[in-house]
């Protein structure tokens, strides 16, 4: 592995990490094709480093959310359940799914992604005739611009542990932290506030990653040499996009992530055909 | 709801874990890193491999050991449901552990 290589995973990395930090985006979505489809590595190494990065940005996040008391830890326990056995069958597919389909089926998740960035995150009204569940889950957090805690309850649990069944599966087989079914099972089927379904998601995308990693760690398949600059240069990022935030027009910089997001999407679902457009050399 | 004092002590906790050790992880593997750039025997090689391999080795541990924190509160609350939930995650993890052993090339 050449220094030129090692160089630009840690450039890569870091890029797409500030950036997604700045738009408030999990930034794990783009690894895995730009590793791929740029630096022509085999899917598998990169599906294993992008977990590793998974796992570190999901842990150097959480302290701040924990400290706020935004993070749900009872409801995160109850919902690992579910995408740790979504990762367990994820694992047990990754030998038999054809790779042509990892590519298909990152393309449908990058299309996903798009369509998400461009709906507004709003806030669903918590309806008090829903039956309540009896898992005492409900909380409340504090929140500084309302002022004053704010209490909510956990709707609709059966649906959500399937949503994060489902992500747990996309999880394994794809090295992504599967933000894409967890922003909707969090907000629309358990209606939580945006901002404890943001830490609580967060805080279990470590656990999930690291339920198939152990996997592709025993079976060799992450190669420290990709993992290490990947999982350094995202963690510098996502740190440094929190700290930062600019206060710049997020609307051209959403719509510019939009395009690219579309862009990978396409080359992702070609590539599943056959045809490439940034011709692999292998 | 029930967001006692020892509830904040347990969030406290979990989140000096999971910060030091996120820590530990990137040093390690940044040291390990820097080491494999700028490496040009076989024996310094394979400390950088190692290093960088223990890094990758606690991050993807340390959630594991989140989930075993949890699992100890729960148990000392006498709380069934919650520590049922954590211990069927470690189950489950150790099942993907088993399968990655047992499909191992």
């Amino acid at each position: 592995m050449s220094v030129e290589l090692e160089l630009w995973l840690f450039a890569v990395a870091a890029g797409t990490s500030l950036l997604g930090g700045v738009l408030g985006m999990a930034s794990g979505v783009f690894i895995v094709p730009v590793l791929t489809l740029f630096g022509h590595l085999d899917i598998h190494s990169a599906i294993g480093a992008s977990l590793v990065s998974v796992i570190a940005c999901s842990c150097a996040s959480a302290a701040p959310f924990l400290q706020e008391r935004l993070t749900n830890i009872r409801l995160a326990i109850v919902l690992e359940t579910a995408t740790t056995l979504g990762a367990l069958t994820g694992v047990l597919l990754v030998g038999v799914v054809p790779i042509s389909l990892l590519f298909a089926l990152f393309g449908l998740v990058l299309l996903l992604a798009a369509a998400q960035m461009l709906r507004v995150r709003r806030q669903t009204a918590q309806p008090s005739s829903v039956r309540r569940s009896s898992w005492q889950l409900d909380a409340s957090y504090p929140d500084a611009e309302l002022g004053g805690e704010v209490a909510y309850e956990v709707h609709r649990l059966p649906a959500g542990l399937g949503l994060m069944y489902l992500a747990g599966l996309l999880s394994a087989l794809l090295g992504i932290g599967s933000g894409v079914l967890k922003v909707p099972a969090m907000d629309t089927a358990l209606r939580l506030p945006i901002k404890v379904s943001s830490a609580t998601s967060n805080f279990m995308i470590g656990v999930t990653a690291a339920a198939s990693a152990v996997a592709y760690f025993v079976r060799g398949i992450i190669t420290a040499p990709i993992a290490a600059p990947v999982a350094l240069g995202s963690v510098l990022g996502a740190l440094l996009g929190a700290r930062i935030l600019l206060r710049m027009p997020t609307a051209r910089l959403r719509v510019m992530f939009v395009a690219v997001l579309v862009a990978l999407a396409i080359e992702m679902i070609l590539n599943a055909f056959g045809v490439s457009l940034t011709h692999r050399t292998t | 709801m029930r967001v006692t004092i020892d509830e904040r002590r347990l969030e406290a906790r979990l989140a000096k874990l999971l910060w030091f050790g996120t820590l530990s992880g990137c040093v390690l593997m940044g040291l390990g890193w820097l080491l494999f750039l700028s490496t040009h025997t076989p024996v310094s090689a394979r400390a950088a491999y190692a290093l960088m391999d223990a890094g990758v080795l606690l991050l993807i541990v340390l959630p594991i050991i989140r989930v075993a924190l949890m699992l100890s509160v729960f148990l000392r609350e006498r709380d069934v449901r919650f520590a049922t939930a954590a211990a069927a995650v470690l189950l489950i993890i150790a099942l993907s552990l088993a399968v990655g052993l047992w499909t191992k090339a």
